[in-house]
């Protein structure tokens, strides 16, 4: 039973925002989290564009 | 040229959904910063499900035309959506220890898709012990067509039925969307995001599988390429 409420519990937390953060987060933590998933995302992507530049590079070789 | 326009636009749109993620979608009630493992581990499960899907759809073409390059890219699709099921795994397990307690719970969604994971785990064990290439690829390609039903099964049907401390999926029990609109928004533009580029890398590991094969084993492979 209390699993079922607390379930519901969270699927409700979905619906509606809170601007309330942890108590011990800065508000430039987030933007620290921020900029290292775009360095990794952008790492990821050119990685990619390099790839795909070599492979066409190879079948055009070939 | 349009596919190079695709890949940079795709680069620009990921990164607006990442800074959409941590700087325009709010945070929800209960659940705090945590909620924005939302639009990095549900698009991963989406990516396996489709992944496997695709996989099927390749499998099917190779039973109908028996072209090896078919079997490849069932395979590749495979590949991918067992990565992305383990990234899913992975990225879930982190948030369940903020907001449950332990890293593994035995949940309904979490025993899903570990059983998952062992079904795919399974496909690549069995084409590791073929080794006739025609052999492998008509065990596969069976294999991953009966796999592939059963991933509706375990990815929609399973939480549905049991109880689960898994926050609703985007349309819940009562077939309804219930999600703050900014949410919505940077959920649905990542969902895109990471469809894109499931396709591109299942594009690319598909040309290396191409020449990889050529130039290791002197296979000539058939079939259309797209």
């Amino acid at each position: 039973m209390n699993g079922i409420l607390l379930a519901q519990q969270v699927g409700d937390s979905l619906t509606q925002a809170s601007p309330a953060m942890g108590p011990q987060a800065s508000p430039t933590d987030i933007y620290i989290v921020l900029v290292v998933t775009v360095i990794v995302w952008l790492g990821v992507f050119f990685y990619l564009v390099n790839l795909d530049k070599k492979v066409n590079q190879l079948e055009n070789a070939e | 040229m349009i596919e190079r326009t695709g890949k940079w636009l795709l680069g620009v749109w990921m990164t607006a959904v990442i800074a959409g993620a941590f700087l325009y979608a709010p945070p929800a009630r209960g659940l705090g910063e945590t909620t924005r493992i939302l639009y990095f581990h549900v698009p991963c499960a989406w990516i396996a499900t489709l992944a496997f899907f695709v996989s099927a759809f390749y499998s099917l073409r190779y039973l109908q035309k028996k072209h090896l390059e078919l079997d490849g890219r069932a395979s590749v699709a495979a590949e991918l959506g067992l990565l992305f099921a383990f990234l899913a795994t992975v990225t879930g397990s982190i948030w369940a220890k903020k907001i449950w307690g332990a890293y593994w719970n035995w949940d309904p969604r979490e025993t899903s898709i570990f059983i998952l994971l062992m079904i795919y785990a399974a496909y690549f064990a069995l084409r590791g012990a073929v080794e006739d290439g025609e052999q492998r690829a008509r065990l596969a390609a069976v294999y991953s067509l009966i796999a592939a039903v059963t991933v509706p099964f375990f990815v929609f049907v399973v939480p549905r039925i049991y109880d689960s401390l898994h926050p609703d999926p985007l349309v819940n029990r009562e077939a309804k969307i219930h999600m703050d609109p900014r949410m919505l928004t940077v959920f649905l533009a990542s969902l895109a995001g990471f469809t894109g580029l499931f396709f591109w890398v299942f594009h690319l590991r598909s040309r290396v599988k191409h020449i990889w094969e050529q130039k290791m084993h002197g296979v000539e492979l058939t079939g259309d390429r797209t």
